[in-house]
């Protein structure tokens, strides 16, 4: 039986395959549009995903939707409608999008998948996310808590999962309702910091990191506890439903001061010297921190409830607010469960995934499916593509190179192919250790943000310069992000306090870790300043060639750990084609470039 | 004729619809958003040429026009106190199923050419200012842009009378976009005003069920089911 | 017989349409019921508008 999952119209468009109930493959449109966060209907995706399989949507015996956009439409509405009269714009720009298309969403998913509308199923979006954890976690029961901004009329939800008569069973315990979203709180406290709300909480999380917590009981004035949902937020100080006017009030600034203006320089750095830092710095770092507090505290709060409703030893942790790497870290050190799971895409790319295991198994059946991994997007092959390398120069090029490269005329590009893995990751090896940024792009795409060793830029770990040229040259990236370090599991006891058999899973970067204080000399630039790494640990099964590289050059290094970045220019999403791989390589200062087993790199003669 | 109404039209958008710096960063995140969308129709197309030489030509034309929409990128924050987000079009791929890859080309070079006038006009238009000085170094590149496809036209096999259809061609259907755009536009007008109309009218008398609805901090409707139309 | 596709595309309308005021009425909003009768008619006049876009610019022109 073959499902196809959807997901779009809000961010992050995608699509998944099921077929007799594996997840086959699944991947974000905006790997192939090239735009961050498409969220457009996902017809690339769809064509690619069900091409590579061979098949066609005539094939398909079901097509799954991630939401329910009658429900949704209802919120929608009904949000545009209450502030009035100060929601006119919201309203004629919702209804237009509404009205326009997004309420017809299963109609026009039929038409243009052209299948019979009876094919088409659909699920409530928070419930889609339950399905992708419990579904994709391989465990028969479960409880299951979702924090997210907000799909249908749910921000925040509590279920219990289990398998009964080889099918899911997963049953509500309690649903948060629109507007109390935690997520959507982080967003505006992300928007006031002079980020980009939906995009860049990151950024927040980060720079929490460089405060401390002076204005927690501020915050946690914003989010009160409550009895009732665990939480309750506190609508005079957010602008959820008339944006236009900013995402936060007037009573918020006067307590908060005013935001952090978006151009202005953030001046702490993970490595080497930051600028000078003003009291307002200090306060936004102090907010961020505060924030990053209470939304831990509440969230520990909702997983204790859950824990008390569901006496379960597990947890399936999902929603956009799991990709908060240290609060994931607090749940899985603190929380009341043994073991805890978060899908490879909490966040809504992997909807689509959860609504298909979901529709094939209450149509299908069966057991448990295993837990899947994140490598489920499409593969590509270099050997056409890299044959331009041999007529290109490089010189042509000079002028379009990215600001903070190095413009060297007289560099050529050369080539060459490694029918052996080990002579190919003995070669990385040494450039990385010689101090070059190498960039990686193997086998299938990673589902969700994080590049996991397929679409990675890795460079050494303790070399200042390195990474300084690495953030300037190549990621464009501020000084107060830290990068991430990739591991593998043999030096990984050594290298970070995480036991590995505890409850976190620890091979797909979900959650920071503290790095043992006798080795953060040697892994320096891949730290924040508290001196924890969001750690990937990978193993041989997980992912033999990246395991190859870690291997080769814990061999040469003595420790097998390495900055991985994901492969992306700054603005852009993780490159899908070795089109899109080279022209990073050729903007900027990546020394070399590995395309499957092809290297590619520059020579300076 | 044509390129005194493009004038006049560039010039009364300058002149009257970008007074403020926040209509000049709008203006500029679309054309951000263009030469984004250039450089995905180039790879698209990269893909379908197999000769690596004009691949090669190709690849570092991709780059230029890359580098175009990181100029666009910077210079918006110098018109607009916020981060620029990225506008996004729904692609289409114009060029799906089988042709000749040089169609593709075709489509590039009459949009480099309209693209190098109408940025020259604007650069003309616009006052001194960073938006002009970006200008003048992408017409330049423009310029460079429009005889090297012309030039990589024939050298992929295609003929003048061919160039000269298949120009028309790609003229014909961006004219016919342009028109249904302008159609578009009216469109959302009406929009506009007729749910303004609703708004203001039916406002008073929902209003309150919808504040009371979100004054509810639960979810009582169990969506846990899957479901068809 | 089965349906031809484009009558089972086109039933998915009042499908929608009465599948969005059942949802209302389940999320306690049924006071907002006539405020989406007329946001529907108005969809509907919407896309008679925007089937004729091609032309609109020129009917526009005229009044």
């Amino acid at each position: 039986m073959r499902v196809l999952g959807v997901s779009y119209g809000y961010h992050d468009a995608s699509a998944a395959l099921v077929v007799d109930g594996e997840v086959v493959s699944a991947a974000a449109e905006e790997r192939f549009t090239r735009q961050k966060h498409d969220a457009n209907f996902p017809a690339f995706a769809v064509e690619r995903l069900l091409g590579d399989a061979g098949l066609t949507p005539a094939d398909l015996d079901e097509v799954a939707f991630h939401e329910d956009p009658h429900a949704k439409f209802s919120r929608v509405l009904c949000a545009a409608v209450a502030p009035y009269p100060a929601s006119r714009l919201e309203f004629v720009n919702s209804m237009k999008a509404w009205l326009g298309r997004k309420l017809w969403a299963l109609g026009s998913l039929a038409a243009r998948l052209d299948v019979p509308v009876e094919k088409v199923s659909y699920l409530g979006h928070h419930f889609s996310h339950a399905a992708q954890a419990f579904m994709g976690s391989g465990f028969d029961e479960s409880a299951i808590l979702v924090v997210d901004a907000v799909g249908d009329w749910a921000c925040t939800a509590l279920y219990a999962g289990r398998w009964r008569d080889g099918k899911p069973d997963i049953s509500r315990v309690m649903e948060v309702a629109y507007p109390n979203s935690l997520g959507l709180v982080y967003s505006a406290f992300t928007a006031w910091l002079g980020f980009s709300p939906n995009d860049s909480e990151c950024s927040t999380m980060a720079l929490a990191g460089f405060g401390e917590p002076r204005y927690a009981e501020q915050v946690r004035a914003v989010i009160a506890a409550a009895d009732d949902t665990g939480y309750a937020v506190d609508q005079r100080y957010f602008n959820f439903a008339s944006f236009y006017k900013g995402a936060v009030t007037e009573r918020f600034v006067e307590v908060f001061g005013p935001g952090r203006p978006p151009r202005e320089r953030v001046p702490f750095a993970c490595f080497g010297e930051g600028g000078e830092v003003s009291d307002d710095h200090r306060r936004y770092a102090d907010v961020a921190a505060s924030v990053q507090l209470v939304l831990e505290e509440r969230v520990l709060d909702l997983a204790a409830r859950l824990k008390r409703a569901v006496p379960s030893e597990r947890l399936c942790y999902t929603g956009g607010v799991a990709l908060n790497c240290v609060l994931n870290a607090r749940i899985a050190r603190e929380g009341p469960f043994r073991e805890v799971f978060i899908p490879p895409d909490p966040g809504d790319g992997g909807t689509s995934v959860g609504v298909a295991l979901y529709a094939h198994a209450m149509r299908a059946g069966g057991s448990p499916p295993r837990r899947y991994g994140p490598y489920l997007g499409p593969a590509a092959d270099e050997r056409e593509d890299v044959a331009l390398v041999d007529h290109v120069n490089p010189d042509h090029a000079l002028p379009y190179l990215k600001p903070g490269a190095t413009k060297t005329a007289g560099v050529r590009w050369r080539r060459e192919r490694y029918d052996d893995l080990d002579a190919l990751a003995r070669e990385v090896a040494a450039r990385l250790e010689a101090g070059e940024i190498v960039g990686w792009f193997q086998g299938r795409a990673e589902l969700g943000p994080r590049a996991l060793g397929n679409r990675s830029i890795l460079a050494r770990p303790d070399d200042l310069a390195v990474a300084t040229r690495l953030s300037r040259a190549v990621k464009e990236r501020a000084a107060f992000r830290p990068y991430a370090l990739s591991v593998t599991r043999e030096d990984a006891p050594r290298l970070i306090e995480l036991d590995l058999d505890g409850p976190a899973d620890p091979r797909w970067m979900q959650y920071a870790v503290a790095v043992r204080p006798e080795l953060r000399p040697r892994v320096a630039c891949g730290l924040h300043v508290d001196g924890t790494t969001r750690a990937q640990v990978c193993g041989a099964d997980d992912n033999p060639e990246f395991h190859a590289v870690l291997s080769a050059y814990g061999a040469r290094s003595g420790l097998a750990a390495v900055i991985n970045t994901s492969f992306n220019p700054s603005g852009y999403p993780i490159v899908a084609t070795p089109l899109e791989a080279l022209s990073m390589f050729a903007r900027t200062d990546m020394a070399a470039l590995v395309l499957n087993r092809t290297l590619v790199w520059k020579d300076h003669g | 004729m044509l390129s005194f109404i493009e004038r006049v039209k560039v010039f009364a958008t300058v002149r009257w619809l970008w007074r403020s710096d926040r209509a000049v960063a709008e203006a500029i995140r679309g054309f951000q958003a263009t030469e984004a969308d250039g450089v995905w129709h180039l790879h698209r197309g990269m893909a379908r040429v197999s000769d690596p030489k004009q691949k090669a030509v190709l690849f570092t034309h991709s780059l230029e026009e890359e580098s175009h929409a990181d100029e666009f990128a910077s210079i918006y924050g110098r018109y607009s106190p916020t981060p620029m987000q990225a506008k996004h079009y729904e692609r289409d791929d114009l060029y799906a199923g089988d042709g000749a890859a040089w169609r593709l080309l075709a489509f590039v070079n009459v949009g480099e050419k309209d693209a190098t006038e109408r940025f020259k006009l604007i650069a003309d238009a616009v006052g001194d200012g960073p938006l002009r000085d970006s200008l003048g170094r992408i017409v330049d590149d423009e310029s460079g842009h429009v005889d090297l496809t012309h030039d990589m036209l024939l050298r992929m096999g295609a003929t003048e009378p061919e160039i000269r259809r298949a120009r028309l061609r790609v003229r014909l259907s961006r004219a016919w976009e342009r028109w249904m755009r302008a159609g578009k536009r009216v469109v959302d007008v009406v929009a506009t005003v007729l749910l303004s109309a609703v708004y203001l009218l039916a406002g008073p008398f929902v209003a309150r069920a919808a504040r009371r609805r979100l004054s509810q901090r639960v979810v009582e409707y169990d969506n846990s089911r899957i479901k068809r139309l | 017989m089965a349906r031809p596709r484009w009558l089972r595309a086109l039933s998915a309308i009042p499908r929608t349409a009465a599948r969005t005021f059942s949802t209302l009425r389940a999320h306690g909003l049924g006071a907002l019921a006539p405020l989406v009768v007329v946001l529907l008619l108005l969809a509907a006049l919407l896309w008679v508008i925007n089937a004729i876009a091609p032309l609109a610019p020129f009917v526009y022109s005229l009044f």
